[in-house]
């Protein structure tokens, strides 16, 4: 497996387990600078347990996660976050009591001081115009789509290095899928890394420049997006349902 | 009919009794919202609030005696308690957050108890009067009734502190994470917010509204070592009829309830507790999150105890123990003196009550917090009927689960319709309409005092006659509830217990299993305290008290909620240490409180769950040696 250089995120060797039943076994994976890349699998095949694991929201254990030079192993949430790394949950997890603003307001915390513009909530809402409108409003009050927005942006408010990104696409609408696809290649072209699990192998190669599969809770493969466009065999094995 | 102004001047009262109870609640309910902790201590807190306002201000008026200087002084007393509910957070509550919330609640409680002797031994048992506001000290004449300044002074209080707490909540940001982390404390900390700094400074702002509550309260009420527990009760209500974490919710609550105490007072001054133990059921039941409360979100979710696990017969071991045991108990009258059998009576009667309390929390996973209601229900259904009625001792113990069972049905029919929190919440408030019926009914049931001269028949009179009908009554109804629990029924109340969406959908009855289990435990809880009523000879409110329902939750935590045996292991624990120690020390309660607070700090899972955790261990690291051996 492709190692180190430039990596920003490092996992090596983790397992992950729910009181006893034990989810992830021994996964690694890493995530350079600036790249965007895919773990892709199918449900309950441990995306989502990999990721919270990274963040510190599953009991983890194994060697390390090194993040931008720190081990985040076992360190609470929200240190992880001050590090720089930012978290999409897949169920949004919006605070649907607070308005739009005050849910990016949770989500500010100071620059790394990496020498990025910090994002405000005036420059993400020239990314996603719908939350400018509604800036006053009640999350509670915004459809699906709308929310997943807001949440990546009250994750970009950390202004964080890398982004976890669960199930970005899961039960949205085409078109919000669409503008979901952009919203991660605009997170690329500000140099941000992400890493996404993802179940829609269509979703994946629009944005993803690489992907790992995951299978009951190990990595069974590495490589790019077009690799596994053309494997139809590995496709069948881990991908399809 | 009263006339008009009358009416007013009522609405008044209950505006003011509104705005303390809602200061105080609105304490209770944002520090719930964070940190998902029932704070027992929060009525501490208002005691406090209440002896730091009479000592101090008394002594700032040597400086001044102006009504800003009686306000500087109520700001510093809440000031004080706030930084004592700091403390807390620091040293006790930041560890437990993660344990189960009926672990949280004891602990919470072992504080209570620590802090009334605490305030004992610094300011006596008297009652102490604060002085009153300067400037405020007249009455005001409204539609020819004399009304207090200070009354009006209490009602603009309310909406001014609501006020207050709206512009925190909203144009701050620790009010925003505030309100963030009330719905998602998990997602808070992930955007890299420091919860711990999060949760210290909301237990600053709850202790502050208590003590703040306190404080006010001086010049019209005394200071008392008793007004914890009487507020914690109210604050509760107030808090649950809400929607416990809704700041509005709770000055809607608090508005109904005053009214209700000032009117309901006019039309049933015997049973105003009850009313307002009543709404609260009502709202329970129509709206199980209260007023303007939503429901748990799956994040915030409610962490139950572990309850009993793996069910296995009785190996040899527990069987020889089992048998000694009950040869001791069997010869304990020949053996032992006089006294011992008392205690050993006692200690019956406590361990049917606490084994029929585990059988709902450890196997159904419903925390009652008012158990002593069925308890005391049997103590009172077995005294009234001996002394009122003459019934003889046989019929009126017989009668003892009949009654415990049907107040337990009529409750259970309303609380098996709620989890969490909030049933235990509903548990409680029925207890303490049971506690206030028999407290406030004096014809009936004496009252405060009780009622004395429930004897045993003649035949029975005698001690080690008596010892033996409580050890046959109680091991009887004890075999049956265990009987129960490995039987098909208990596997489904442990099946709900784990998952009540998978028991619905394989076609289990959940509500009814539930209520059948909540009935069947009353009316065990209630033979229990008829066994103990004639025990004692006399029945008195305490045995129905909120006190009472915590003793029997410490017996089982004590013994383990995990195992079928231990609560019988926590009932003779407790009550012996509790009978040894409480005549040698004025302290007992500050023991037994920080005992409870260590408990769940270092042995979370009681003498019997701790016993079989190091046995598994030892088992597990010997598997572990073997297994290599046998790869080498």
């Amino acid at each position: 497996m492709s190692t180190g250089a430039g990596a920003i995120l490092e996992i090596d060797h983790v397992d992950a387990a729910y009181g006893q039943a034990q989810i992830l076994f021994g996964v690694s994976l890493n995530l350079k600078r600036g790249e965007t890349v895919a773990l892709m699998g199918r449900n309950g095949a441990g995306k989502s347990t990999t990721l919270k694991a990274v963040m510190g929201l599953v009991p983890a254990r194994g060697r390390a996660v090194r993040f931008a030079g720190h081990d985040i192993l076992g360190l609470a949430p929200y240190r992880i976050a001050r590090l720089g790394l930012g978290y999409v949950p897949e169920d949004r997890r919006i605070f649907t009591d607070l308005t739009v603003y005050e849910n990016l307001e949770v989500g500010a915390k100071a620059a790394i001081g990496n020498g990025r513009a910090a994002w405000t909530p005036d420059r993400l809402f020239s990314i996603f115009p719908n939350l400018a409108e509604m800036r006053g409003r009640r999350a509670s009050q915004m459809s699906g789509g709308e929310q997943q927005m807001l949440t990546i942006a009250r994750t970009l408010m950390g202004n964080p290095e890398a982004v976890l990104l669960d199930e970005p696409s899961e039960g949205l609408a085409p078109v919000i899928v669409e503008q979901m696809a952009e919203a991660v290649q605009r997170m690329k072209a500000e140099g941000i890394a992400v890493l996404l699990s993802e179940q829609n192998l269509y979703f994946a190669a629009a944005v993803a420049d690489r992907s790992y599969i995951i299978e009951k809770g190990a990595i069974r493969h590495e490589g790019s997006m077009a690799e596994i466009q053309a494997n139809a065999a590995l496709r069948e094995a881990y991908l399809s349902v | 009919m009263p006339d008009l102004s009358f009416l007013l001047l009522q609405t008044l009262n209950g505006l003011a009794s509104a705005s303390s109870l809602f200061i105080i609640a609105a304490g209770l309910t944002i520090v719930f919202g964070v940190t998902r902790i029932v704070n027992f201590a929060h009525g501490s807190f208002y005691m406090l609030g209440a002896y730091f306002a009479v000592t101090l201000i008394p002594r700032l008026f040597d400086i001044d005696r102006s009504f800003p200087i009686f306000f500087a002084g109520v700001l510093l007393a809440a000031l004080g308690v706030g930084l004592i509910g700091v403390l807390m957070e620091l040293v006790l509550l930041r560890r437990i957050y993660r344990v189960p919330e009926l672990f949280q609640l004891l602990a919470t409680f072992g504080v209570v108890l620590a802090v009334e002797d605490l305030v004992l031994k610094i300011w006596g048992p008297l009652d102490i009067l604060g002085p009153r506001a300067p400037g405020l000290r007249h009455a005001v004449e409204i539609l020819g009734h004399r009304f207090p300044a200070y009354e009006l002074f209490m009602i603009a209080m309310g909406p001014l502190v609501l006020g207050l707490l709206w512009l925190l909540m909203h144009k701050t940001r620790f009010g925003v994470l505030v309100r963030a982390a009330t719905q998602d404390r998990e997602m808070v900390g992930a955007l890299g917010v420091n919860q711990a700094l999060l949760f210290t400074g909301t237990l600053f702002l709850g202790a502050f509204l208590a003590g703040l509550g306190g404080a006010l309260q001086t010049p019209k009420l005394a200071a008392n070592p008793h007004m914890d527990i009487s507020i914690i009760a109210e604050a509760f209500v107030v808090t649950v009829v809400g929607g416990m974490g809704s700041v509005p919710g709770a000055f809607l609550a608090a508005l109904i309830i005053g009214q209700l105490q000032a009117f309901g007072i006019l039309i049933f001054p015997k049973i105003t507790l009850v009313l307002v133990f009543l709404l609260m059921a009502l709202v329970l039941v129509l709206r199980p999150w209260g007023l303007l409360g939503r429901p748990e979100a799956g994040h915030g979710r409610v962490v139950l105890p572990e309850g009993i696990l793996g069910l296995k017969p009785f190996g040899p071991a527990e069987r020889i123990l089992t048998g000694g045991l009950a040869l001791i108990l069997v010869l304990l009258p020949w053996v032992g003196d006089s006294y011992l059998t008392k205690v050993v009576i006692e200690v019956l009667c406590f361990a049917l009550a606490a084994f029929s309390l585990n059988f709902l929390i450890g196997n159904g996973g419903l925390v009652s917090f008012g158990h002593a209601a069925y308890f005391g229900l049997g103590a009172y259904g077995a005294g009234l009927l001996v002394t009122r009625l003459g019934v003889p001792m046989e019929p009126a113990l017989l009668a003892t689960p009949v009654i415990a069972g049907l107040g337990a049905a009529l409750f259970g029919f309303f609380v098996v319709r709620l989890s969490g929190i909030y049933l235990a919440m509903l548990t409680l408030a029925f207890a303490q309409i049971t506690y206030a019926v028999a407290f406030q009914w004096v014809e009936v049931t004496g009252g405060d005092n009780g009622v004395v001269g429930v004897w045993p028949s003649r035949w029975a009179a005698s001690r080690e006659v008596y010892y033996y009908i409580v050890l046959l009554v109680s091991a009887a109804a004890i075999l049956v509830l265990r009987r129960s629990i490995y039987a098909p029924f208990g596997y489904t109340l442990r099946g709900a217990r784990d998952s009540v969406v998978r028991a619905d959908a394989i076609g289990i009855d959940v509500r009814t299993h539930r209520w059948v289990a909540f009935t069947v435990a009353g009316a065990a809880a209630g033979l229990a305290g008829g066994l103990f009523a004639f025990a004692k000879g006399s029945i008195d409110p305490t045995l129905i008290s909120i006190p009472m329902s915590i003793d029997f939750l410490v017996m089982i935590l004590v013994g383990g909620i995990q195992t079928v045996l231990g609560p019988l292991i926590g009932a003779a624990f407790f009550h012996s240490i509790k009978d040894f120690f409480m005549p040698l020390t004025f302290y007992w309660r500050l023991l037994l409180g920080l005992a409870i607070i260590a408990i769940v700090l270092v042995f979370p899972r009681g003498i019997v769950g701790g016993f079989e955790s190091v046995k598994a261990r030892v088992s597990r690291a010997g598997a572990r040696q073997g297994g290599e051996r046998a790869g080498a």
